[in-house]
């Protein structure tokens, strides 16, 4: 959901900031370091296509029935440029956030990154709060719209359950592995340097 | 369009490594993953863009016409699979192009490469001549290039959007050539 996935990029930046704090500190290069490339290569191939998915397959879902043009980007220039949009937020704001801790970490400020860490999840979880069980509704923005509600459940719609559980195992094994060797790799840097 | 989306990816990637021969005849590592971390930003912030919004907003016409699941994505989990491809499809030949053009510099073909992207370019070129029927009669859909509901690529909104993303992509790509020759010269 989007109003999930970006408050997300900046909790991931975050946290991949927090998992190669050694190397960072002593790193003054904010955007060519070693570690800049793999960071990249995440979300530009782990995070963002997953999103990029929800919001091509189920526009009105990853939109939290928010708006009906979403749906329609054949020959809407400005909505194909929203899905764009989307895509660069993702990646922009989770660089955005990884060069932002740096710099903190740069200054000594180690709490403040720990409290954006914890900032990033809550705000990625708050729109669970905030509109509760808009998730679990599948279709269209006319069907959630109506009354009674057209859409399917969640975990009675095969076709967007399976993919979803897919698509979201896939980002959390590939987050895990991610995490696990960044903090591998600025570790092994970080005693060489 | 799919058809030179692939070699328009390997031009670009081998005009960046070109652009960073001296860090890469180096072979310093550290200097290397400078360079293709270059690459690959401009593969997911200049490249996938374009092809997002082509695959969008033009999806029939984006894919030459070839496939009419295109006008039909929404709710089908395997056709949304192509959220993965458009990014496959513009990271891996901008890639490829890079690592190729890292090897030949490497071998000392910096002419060799030249050749190679000028090749693509022409290539480019020749596709385009080549599928001109398709290129220069626009349907968002499937189902409109069917029924023969076409409009002229100089139309608008189609031509305005175009020049734009087609200048943003090649003047960035000259600009990213200049960035990186500069920053490394002195080497």
């Amino acid at each position: 959901m989007i109003q999930v996935d970006i408050p997300g990029a900046f909790a991931a930046g975050q946290i991949f900031a927090f998992l190669s704090k050694e190397y960072l500190k002593n790193e003054e290069h904010k955007l060519t370091h070693r570690l800049m490339g793999p960071v990249g290569w995440y979300f530009s191939l782990m995070y963002a296509p997953v999103g990029l998915f929800l919001l091509i397959g189920w526009p009105a879902w990853e939109g939290m029935f928010w708006w009906k043009w979403v749906e329609e980007p054949a020959f809407h220039p400005p909505t194909a440029f929203f899905y764009i949009g989307f895509y660069f937020a993702m990646i922009l704001i989770g660089h955005a956030s990884y060069v932002f801790a740096h710099s903190l970490y740069r200054k000594g400020e180690d709490k403040t990154v720990k409290i954006l860490v914890i900032v990033g999840v809550v705000l990625t979880l708050l729109p669970f709060v905030l509109w509760p069980f808009t998730w679990s509704h599948v279709g269209t923005y006319d069907q959630y719209h109506s009354v009674p509600k057209a859409t399917t459940p969640m975990f009675s719609t095969p076709s967007f359950l399976y993919s979803w559980m897919a698509v979201m195992g896939y980002f959390v094994m590939a987050s895990i592995v991610f995490g696990i060797g960044l903090r591998k790799f600025s570790l092994k840097l970080s005693q060489h340097s | 369009m799919l058809l030179i989306d692939i070699p328009v990816g390997i031009v670009a990637g081998q005009v960046i490594a070109d652009a960073g021969r001296r860090a890469l005849q180096t072979g310093n590592k550290e200097l290397t993953s400078s360079v293709r971390h270059i690459a690959l930003t401009f593969a997911y912030l200049i490249t996938t863009p374009v092809i997002i919004y082509f695959f969008m907003g033009w999806p029939a016409w984006e894919t030459n016409y070839f496939w009419k699941w295109v006008d039909n994505i929404k709710g089908m989990p395997h056709l949304a699979m192509s959220a993965f491809m458009i990014i496959a499809m513009s990271f891996i030949p901008t890639m490829l192009g890079f690592e190729s053009g890292r090897l030949l510099i490497r071998k000392n073909q910096v002419k060799a490469l030249r050749i190679s992207y000028i090749c693509m370019f022409l290539l480019i070129l020749v596709i385009v001549y080549f599928s001109r029927e398709m290129t220069f009669n626009i349907a968002a859909l499937y189902a409109d290039y069917e029924n023969k509901i076409f409009v002229s690529f100089w139309n608008n909104p189609f031509f305005i959007y175009w020049l734009i993303l087609t200048v943003f992509f090649w003047g960035t790509l000259i600009g990213c050539y200049f960035y990186v020759y500069n920053k490394f010269k002195y080497l």
